[in-house]
């Protein structure tokens, strides 16, 4: 008359069941698991890097020129940069344009005027921006970001050390 | 020597924003709005440059060119009477820099905006 589903051994066994099962549950991240979380932290930390790397450059054209380091005058540019220099520009300042191969990029170089003050009286380069749009970003910063006229990162020394 | 001290403002008017050129024809004044650079606040700054009594005015524009005036490359000034004075704007176009002349003779300047001291010791104080 003894029903098996009720008896002392049979209630036994089903506890151990569940306590087997519960002791997994609490175990969710193993040893596997922990070291493929840290693998794709891993991965996108790098995948963030290189995006973050790219979109600080992206904005400055390509050319031959360190702007850590820029040319003296424009006779240390090389023979990839054509002078473009408008003949209004010619006639009524001291800067120069060059262009680079046959893209849209050019920048330009202001001869510092002998006894002129500020910057009128220095050296200096200024990266035009392709893609400018007004005053807000009519030039780049030497790292490629656009800039507004008359900041003072547009101006790029080129006085010879 | 206020009038010396006014038109020390020149000087800093290399690549700077001009959002604006006004004439009063019965008052013979013209204003020009420049837009400065406060490197230290990060914002544009204003600039007006009111010229009275003004004589004259010449103008070289150039041709086949659009009319996207974005700034001015420099400005000078220059006696040319005892209450004289000739202004002379080299400005810019979008895509074309130094492309448009203008000569300005006026009697009296009022100048008003600008960056501060330390705005311009910031700008310049390495030059």
């Amino acid at each position: 008359m003894t029903n098996p589903a009720i008896s002392p051994s049979s209630k036994t066994s089903n506890l151990k069941v569940v306590h087997k099962s519960t002791k997994r549950s609490q175990q969710p991240f193993n040893i596997p698991t922990i070291a493929i979380l840290v693998l794709l932290a891993i991965i996108l930390l790098i995948i963030n890097t290189v995006i973050d790397d790219s979109s600080k450059t992206s904005s400055m054209p390509e050319s031959d020129i360190n702007w850590d380091n820029p040319p003296c005058s424009p006779d240390d540019l090389s023979n990839d940069w054509k002078e473009v220099t408008p003949e209004m520009m010619q006639k009524n300042s001291q800067r120069r344009e060059f262009q680079y191969k046959d893209t849209n990029f050019k920048i330009a170089f202001d001869e510092g005027i002998l006894g002129q003050p500020q910057y009128r009286g220095k050296n200096h380069w200024h990266i035009y921006n392709p893609n400018g749009t007004g005053a807000k970003d009519y030039y780049l910063d030497k790292n490629g970001n656009p800039i507004h006229k008359n900041d003072k990162n547009s101006h790029i020394d080129a006085t010879c050390k | 020597m206020q009038m010396k001290n006014e038109f020390e403002i020149f000087d800093s008017l290399h690549d700077t924003g001009l959002t604006s050129l006004e004439f009063n024809f019965e008052k013979r004044e013209i204003s020009l709005r420049f837009t400065l650079w406060d490197d230290l606040e990060q914002q544009e700054v204003p600039l007006q440059l009111n010229m009275l009594g003004v004589s004259k005015f010449q103008s070289a524009y150039p041709e086949n060119l659009d009319f996207q005036v974005v700034g001015c490359h420099s400005a000078q000034v220059q006696q040319t009477g005892a209450h004289e004075y000739e202004a002379t704007f080299l400005l810019d176009f979008l895509k074309n820099a130094v492309s448009w002349k203008v000569v300005i003779g006026f009697q009296r300047m009022e100048v008003s905006g600008g960056l501060t001291q330390a705005a311009l010791i910031e700008k310049y104080g390495h030059v």
